[in-house]
């Protein structure tokens, strides 16, 4: 038996996927990833860039896309895929200014300014690590997506706002206790 | 208010102006309480990150078809020993596999750049270039919602997600034309074109006109399958709305959409569009 199946979808189904989206809806999010994957990262290949280029760049754009949806403060005025495409580009065009001013520039000049800042990025990441799968995911959803108390507590099923509110508040004291302790040592080693 | 909650609110930007004014301002006078902030912020700043190479390995995750590897793998397809690598994929449900699923066909949905099926669409000439396009077509999409404002709604394209082509390699002679197809589509037929008619003459009908399947009703707002099937005869289903209905080509009518009732039925058409 053979058989095919085809998928259908109509415009305003963007409507629905990006309401999933503002909800938090992380498959809708990967859905659109795959739904725009070509077309946004052919815009990057064929302006000299690319595949990996082209795809962290699309990423990039994406989760751009999905913190803004998820803080309620996007209104789509057009499709989904006009607004990433127009991320897309923007940060197309940063990198390559990025890349045309470390090509005249010297590179240890430029590159020893943010030097700090991705060794203390992989710390509080190493920190969050120990934090466990719960505290991590309340704070990320605090901090990054901007959800509200209620958002959190329905999210991760926590009893009420007040359990939600108290877990943020006592993960980030532990995360703050560990980052303190780490940053300590590492001045000790300087 | 304590010290940790107005940091903390400080960062996230949920103080009023007057609030951050006042915050701003013991800062610049506490050297040690503005120590305390750049911490927080860097911390702040870093679960962000964490979070963000959180979705990122997210998206990893998804089967993509890698776009340089794509072309190669159409021209592969031509010779039918691969077909028959891809029909054992399609039979153990890892459709996911395939760079073909998925991404090409729906692009066409989509006005920025505007795909061919062929997948051989040329490079975009200008980075600019999509955003006028895109100018464009915004307002037709804006008819498709008002009744009655065109007698007929622009075509959605079928997109192919799910071909098995079982049933032709079942058969003795694997035939030649099919090898030199490019598209990788494997079927004798073009896929079916679907006609959506929203204009409230008819509610949930349907209407095989010559190849075009019409479909009259609410369909332009939510996501429908068709899922054809080629046993001994060829049977048509619509999936739309958690609801599956048989679609009986053998009439030029416009028929009302019954949905199928039998459970054993259901069952089996949702296997096929699980895979």
């Amino acid at each position: 038996m053979a058989y095919r199946v085809f998928r259908i979808g109509a415009q305003i189904n963007e409507q629905e996927t990006f309401q999933r989206i503002c909800a938090g809806d992380e498959k809708a999010l990967e859905l659109i990833y795959k739904k725009y994957y070509r077309m946004m990262t052919k815009l990057v290949i064929t302006n000299s860039g690319t595949e990996d280029e082209a795809r962290d760049i699309y990423q990039e754009a994406l989760v751009i896309f999905w913190q803004k949806a998820r803080s309620g403060n996007l209104v789509l005025t057009s499709k989904i895929s006009t607004y990433i495409y127009s991320i897309c580009q923007n940060l197309w065009r940063k990198e390559l200014d990025r890349k045309k001013r470390l090509s005249h520039e010297e590179k240890d000049a430029a590159q020893s300014l943010d030097m700090d800042s991705p060794e203390r990025e992989k710390i509080i990441a190493k920190c969050l690590e120990q934090l466990g799968e719960t505290c991590r995911k309340v704070l990320m959803y605090y901090y990054f997506d901007e959800m509200s108390m209620q958002e959190i507590a329905e999210k991760l099923g926590f009893a009420n706002t007040d359990t939600a509110k108290t877990k943020k508040y006592k993960c980030k004291q532990k995360l703050d206790e560990l980052v303190k302790t780490q940053y300590s040592a590492q001045d000790f080693l300087d | 208010m304590t010290n940790f909650e107005l940091i903390d609110d400080y960062l996230t930007g949920k103080l009023s102006e007057a609030e951050k004014a006042a915050f701003e301002q013991q800062l610049a006078a506490d050297p040690t309480l503005k120590a305390e902030v750049d911490l927080q912020r860097q911390i702040v700043e870093g679960v962000r990150q964490a979070r963000v190479a959180e979705l990122k390995a997210m998206l990893n995750q998804v089967p993509v078809g890698g776009s340089a590897s794509f072309t190669s793998w159409v021209g592969g397809l031509a010779a039918v020993a691969v077909v028959g690598v891809v029909t054992v994929w399609y039979l153990r449900g890892e459709v996911q596999t395939q760079p073909q699923d998925e991404i090409p066909a729906q692009v066409e949905l989509v006005a920025p750049a505007p795909e061919v099926p062929d997948h051989s669409a040329p490079a975009n000439p200008d980075m600019e270039e999509p955003q006028k396009e895109q100018a464009k077509v915004e307002p037709k999409t804006n008819v498709t919602e008002k009744p009655k404002a065109k007698e007929e709604n622009p075509v959605v394209q079928p997109k192919l997600d799910v071909v098995d082509p079982s049933h032709e390699l079942n058969s003795d002679n694997p035939t030649v034309e099919e090898a030199g197809e490019p598209t990788g589509t494997r079927t004798d037929r073009k896929p079916l074109e679907v006609k959506v008619i929203t204009d409230g003459r008819y509610d949930n009908h349907y209407q095989f006109d010559q190849s075009v399947l019409v479909l009259y009703g609410n369909f332009e707002k939510t996501l429908y399958e068709i899922i054809e099937i080629q046993g001994d005869e060829q049977l048509s289903f619509l999936y739309h709305q958690n609801r599956y209905y048989k679609l009986n080509g053998n009439s030029n009518a416009i028929q009302k959409l019954i949905p199928i009732t039998d459970p054993q039925l259901i069952s089996k058409l949702r296997e096929l569009r699980k895979k």
